[in-house]
């Protein structure tokens, strides 16, 4: 043993120094991971195509009908309703894969700051999802306006731009909501059926309500709050726009909370 | 050899799940310099301790210490400890490259420093491979790559010899003597006594979740009630009768030949000598690791059942 391969000392001796924020390598870490997977390609092309082929379907059948029968913003739209279990699926497949594949010790053991990992997790998936759905859905605008000819508006049109935006909006924070629920159930399949009940389901379900419980309950549901920023008609039974995104931003925040309590109680 | 501070401390760890104790009031120290094999049967609680190290698993009481501060409360890990806790602990469809990039960036650690490790382990070739398609013993190869990610001055190793092929054994076993030659902690976890008496020089031995040995390898050998001398002589027989009359235990194994216990070699050669008995070979049979292993274990187990008749039966079903 000579006294230069004793290098590990002089690590650990200048480990203790290097105090950097740990939140920047890890957003940098988890933006490697999200991209070094195949799944997070064939989601968010998933979720670009049915973004903007289901809106042009949509479109085509809307092209003879007469103005004011329908609302041309949510018709080239429409996609947002299946594209956004795309981006949940991959939200919550981020974290549930880690925990299937025992990927989160390692995970763990590289990054014990195991709320800024979630964080990071949540930040960098809202962020892609965010970016992914607002391109799509001005494409979808955009080619729903075309193929509707002369029933066409344009983006300056009342809640056209909102709803292009919103939609970006809903699908990122949907995506924070994913990672959220992904970690509290920590199991691919419960988390995806618990986010496909909260989001699609349940409304479904609870439409056979009388309309004042519909007034009252149903639009303050998670994916009926968040909705309401890419819906034009509103009324009684659905939230301003705004105010329906807070309410969903609320969910997601909520959500995330609950999260990184039971990851610091439970074992990894 | 080891006499700086401990860079590993445990002290009274305890892992309860529900009535189930896996890890029971766990004391010991790692020292740097040398392979500490950290040995026990399946289910001893070894895996349970190494994450509770980890700060994987949080302790029911009792408190692990790496550098003298919990795990958790280091910011970038990888430059102090790498850990390979389970050969598949990777995404199956990351290649082992990108699996490497993430967790370097998690700790600011470069490209280079990833390639290096790769070609460190071996693993250069299928760096663009999707993990999911590798053997265990390329699993094991891309878990001690990451562990060695930021030159750590410890390594917590979980059973890395699993699925290796004999040279994957000696390259491995090879690495971690050289590792701690260099100054560094290594803690390996096994079951096979026959590997770590090859590669670890100190020994923490425990069983139901108990320490039952914190001992150089010699020691716990030694230890053991195994020990046993061979002696070939023509005069066989006047030198039990010799033997049996000084207390030692004789048995006349072979036509001249005898195993004696209860004396060391020296007096069997002394007696000899001053008795005038020719000897043509006298030796001392060592005990195995697993004799040692199994007798430690053995007392743990029979100590168990006869203070805790009426909860044994749980106790393994859990085990």
């Amino acid at each position: 043993m000579t006294a230069t391969t004793v290098t590990p000392t002089s690590a650990a001796l200048a480990a203790p120094t290097r105090q950097p924020p740990v939140l920047p390598n890890l957003l940098r870490s988890e933006w490697a991971k999200i991209r070094s997977v195949r799944s997070t390609y064939w989601s968010l092309a998933a979720a670009v195509a049915v973004m903007i082929g289901y809106g042009a379907i949509n479109s085509a059948s809307h092209t003879g009908a007469r103005h004011g029968t329908f609302a041309p913003v949510l018709t080239s739209l429409s996609g947002v309703l299946l594209a956004q279990l795309a981006i949940g699926v991959l939200g919550v497949l981020v974290i549930t894969t880690e925990y299937s594949t025992a990927m989160i010790r390692s995970t763990f053991a590289a990054a014990p700051q195991r709320h800024s990992v979630i964080i990071a997790k949540a930040g960098v998936l809202g962020a892609a999802a965010f970016t992914v759905g607002t391109v799509a859905s001005l494409i979808a605008f955009l080619a729903g306006q075309a193929i509707m000819g002369a029933n066409g508006v344009s983006l300056t049109s009342p809640g056209a731009l909102r709803s292009v935006i919103g939609i970006g909006l809903y699908l990122g924070l949907l995506g924070i909501f994913a990672v959220a629920l992904g970690t509290i159930i920590r199991r691919s399949a419960g988390a995806i059926a618990a986010l496909v009940g909260l989001i699609l389901i349940l409304p479904a379900l609870l439409l056979t309500l009388p309309a004042s419980i519909q007034d009252t309950v149903v639009k303050f549901l998670p994916g009926n709050a968040g909705q309401a920023i890419f819906t034009t008609g509103h009324d009684t039974s659905t939230l301003s726009p705004w105010a329906g995104l807070a309410v969903f931003a609320l969910y997601a925040a909520l959500a995330l909370a609950l999260a990184l309590v039971l990851l610091r109680r439970r074992d990894a | 050899m080891a006499t700086n501070s401990p860079s590993i401390e445990v002290r009274e760890l305890t892992k309860a799940y529900g009535k189930t104790v896996a890890v029971d009031h766990l004391s010991f120290d790692v020292h740097p310099g040398r392979v500490t094999g950290f040995l026990g049967p399946n289910g001893a609680g070894k895996s349970t301790t190494l994450r509770m190290i980890l700060g994987l698993d949080n302790p029911t009481t009792g408190s692990a210490l790496i550098n003298g501060r919990p795990f958790a409360a280091h910011r970038q890990p990888l430059f102090e400890v790498g850990a390979l806790l389970d050969p598949k602990a990777f995404h199956p469809g990351r290649s082992a490259g990108n699996h490497l990039r993430g967790l370097a960036l998690a700790n600011g650690i470069d490209q280079r420093r990833v390639d290096r490790v790769l070609d460190l382990v071996g693993l250069t070739a299928v760096a663009a491979k999707r993990a999911g398609g590798f053997s265990l013993g390329m699993g094991q190869r891309l878990g001690l790559a990451s562990a060695l990610l930021g030159d750590p001055a410890i390594l917590i190793l979980d059973e890395p010899i699993n699925g290796l092929d004999p040279e994957g054994i000696l390259w491995i076993r090879t690495l971690l003597r050289s590792l701690a030659a260099e100054g560094r902690t290594v803690l390996v976890s096994s079951h096979l006594m026959s590997e770590m008496a090859l590669t670890a020089e100190h020994l923490v031995v425990i069983g139901q979740g108990r320490l039952l040995a914190d001992d150089s390898v010699e020691a716990v050998v030694a230890a053991s009630g195994h020990n046993t001398a061979r002696v070939r002589s023509p005069q066989a027989g006047h030198l039990a009768a010799l033997l049996a009359a000084r207390g030692a235990v004789p048995t006349v194994t072979g036509a001249g030949e005898l195993t004696v216990t209860g004396v060391s070699t020296d007096g069997i050669g002394d007696l000899a000598a001053a008795n005038a008995i020719t000897i043509h070979e006298l030796s001392v049979q060592r005990a195995s690791l697993e004799d040692a292993f199994m007798d430690l274990t053995h007392d743990s187990v029979q100590y168990r059942t006869g203070t805790h008749a009426t909860t044994t039966l749980t106790e393994e079903s859990a085990a």
